[in-house]
């Protein structure tokens, strides 16, 4: 799946206005019910990716492409500061995201660690997005 | 007015010129799938001025104005890629008599995305995917993204083919696998029969990474989920093909990649091409009739595996073949390719069966058979030669139109085997006289893809 820059800028407002979501701040209340819905999608994927990797199952990408897909861009963005704890930090935030949706009440602290992870997303997202090179030149020559 | 929203106001500008530009072509075939693209890209363009707009009112903090106009350039820089999606999708590219039978398979295979199909100069057949249903979700985003979003079913995918030169008709029976690739996710096999096969070949993946110091953890656990769901997604493509053009996909296949680079093909994208040739082969020699026995039967020349790719390079033992592609893809994914062969080998057929259950199942008209072959063959294969295009046939009485499907398998079989019956072009050596009337067969089925398709048109009124 090619995965574009726009795509990246919809997913950090995404975060953003998540982060306001969790962090009891005010948001329209269309975006907020807009922005849980999608952001529960998002890592239920990722949950379910992290799980059948965990299970070993390798046929994943075949059979769950969107799980693997999201997993792996979670992976490539959160590794770095989650590490093993990825799978678990996942799974708690699509605990507390769907309890969000539901309207239950939630210790603060659960939000908080919400927040942490989003936040570094948002660093990822903008570190990789500073660390993207610029174009290569292309040449074509005889090589021998 | 800073410079830097000066210069971004004028990138929108130009930007929203050139969709107006774009929007003045002809797109061909019946599909509106380059129109909603454009709507899409406007929708991104209205977004990222009213950026513009917000980042000029005096109340608004400084830093709050860098963020708008940056992600305003964003947006700028996104739609400028965006509208290379498009390129080479208009009719002086693509020939336009073949996108009408492609959208006929793509409404037949009940694909609903939004599809357009486009021509690069480039050796590559491929289907891209982009799912940017996200997009509504951008702050701010003006009701026209909005709108084109929601008009758009998502993930949007365009074929891509090659143009001019490579663009023999034959050929574009590979679109027929692309097209698999759209329908992948319905084709369900059971492999976990296989998974221990799979498990030891992910034993084996480790232990030759383990004599390097290599360990195995997440990250390499990805890349086997990632390069054993890329290898059977090719082979259910490969299978949805095979159903849908019969030889047709096979000799276009293995002729692509004979012209293609002749490579050995394993990547972490694709399995060996010997591993893809052979398994289609067996496929054309299963049955009574058989796709092979009628190929023999009607042109009087045996089918065999290498007919038309005898340069395409065969995969060597695994040791060797592990020291060779390292250099190129690294220890990682050249051990977690070369010990999955045998495992994706010997659960191929599984995936071919489960595809032809999902045609069955959902797209029986568009199952290409032997019987419908021989038929083919027998109707339109002479009178090709005496330039009469495979338009239409007689079914009791009734003119009925061809189907893309006997117009390419038709074409392949006088390619292969009635070129030099082709009148021959006066003026012109020897060995330009066999790419005339090659040229002059590609005409003749391009025309026939027209008529054809008019015909069916007819019909249906």
């Amino acid at each position: 799946m090619h995965t574009l820059p726009a795509s990246d800028l919809a997913l950090q407002h995404i975060l953003r206005s998540g982060l306001a979501v969790v962090n009891d701040e005010p948001i329209d209340q269309a975006r907020r019910t807009d922005v849980l819905h999608a952001l529960v999608e998002i890592f239920s994927d990722a949950q379910r990716g992290s799980q059948a990797l965990a299970a070993q199952n390798f046929l994943m990408s075949a059979n769950e492409s969107p799980a693997f897909e999201r997993f792996a861009l979670f992976f490539r963005y959160l590794n770095r500061t989650c590490g093993n704890d990825l799978p678990q930090r996942i799974a708690e935030a699509t605990q507390v995201l769907s309890a969000i949706e539901e309207e239950h009440e939630l210790a603060p602290d659960a939000k908080s660690r919400v927040a942490d992870l989003f936040q570094h997303l948002l660093s990822a997202i903008a570190r990789e997005s500073a660390l993207s090179p610029l174009v290569s030149p292309r040449e074509l020559r005889l090589s021998f | 007015m800073s410079a830097n929203l000066q210069a971004c106001s004028f990138l929108i500008g130009r930007l929203r010129k050139e969709v107006v530009r774009l929007r003045a072509i002809a797109f061909p075939g019946h599909d509106t799938g380059p129109r909603k693209w454009l709507n899409f890209i406007s929708g991104l363009l209205d977004t990222a001025s009213s950026y513009l707009t917000s980042a000029q009112v005096p109340s608004i903090p400084d830093s709050e104005v860098a963020r708008l106009i940056k992600e305003a350039e964003h947006l700028g820089e996104n739609v400028y890629q965006l509208l290379t999606y498009v390129a080479g999708a208009d009719s002086t590219q693509i020939p336009h008599q073949v996108v009408a039978p492609f959208q006929r398979w793509v409404s037949g295979l009940g694909i609903t995305n939004t599809v357009f199909f486009r021509a690069e100069h480039l050796p590559n057949y491929e289907l891209s995917r982009v799912d940017m249903r996200h997009a509504a979700l951008l702050a701010g985003a003006s009701h026209s993204l909005v709108d084109a979003t929601n008009s758009i079913v998502w993930p949007a995918l365009r074929v891509s083919v090659p143009g001019h030169a490579m663009g023999l008709l034959p050929h574009f029976a590979v679109v027929g696998h692309e097209l698999g690739h759209a329908i992948q996710d319905r084709i369900n096999p059971d492999l976990m029969p296989f998974n221990q096969q799979i498990m030891e070949a992910v034993n084996r993946a480790k232990d030759r990474l383990e004599l390097e110091a290599i360990p195995f953890g997440h990250e390499q656990s990805l890349r086997v989920v990632a390069i054993l769901g890329a290898w059977v997604n090719e082979l259910k493509a490969d299978a949805v093909a095979h159903h849908l053009v019969g030889p047709g996909f096979f000799f276009a296949l293995c002729g692509f990649l004979e012209l293609a680079g002749q490579g050995y093909g394993i990547a972490p994208t694709h399995p060996p091409t010997d591993m893809r040739r052979r398994l289609l082969f067996e496929l054309l020699n299963q049955g009574s009739p058989s796709f092979a026995s009628v190929f023999s039967d009607k042109t009087q020349l045996v089918l065999t595996e290498e007919m038309n790719s005898p340069n395409v390079s065969r995969c060597f033992g695994a040791d060797l073949m592990y020291a060779e592609l390292k250099q190129s893809l690294g220890s990682v994914d050249a051990a977690v390719c070369i010990e999955l062969v045998p495992a994706v080998e010997a659960f191929a057929p599984k995936i071919f069966q489960a595809a032809l259950s999902e045609l069955q199942t959902n797209s029986a008209d568009l199952i290409y058979t032997p019987d419908q072959f021989a038929t083919d063959l027998d109707l339109h294969l002479e009178s090709l030669c005496h330039l009469v295009p495979p338009i239409e046939y007689r079914d009791g009485g009734k003119a009925t139109a061809c189907g893309l499907s006997t117009i390419l398998n038709v074409g392949w079989a006088a390619l292969l085997t009635r070129v030099d019956r082709f009148p021959a072009p006066k003026g012109i050596g020897p060995t330009e006289q066999v790419a005339a009337r090659m040229e002059c067969l590609h005409e003749l089925l391009l025309k026939a893809a027209e008529l054809s398709e008019a015909r069916q048109l007819w019909e249906e009124q």
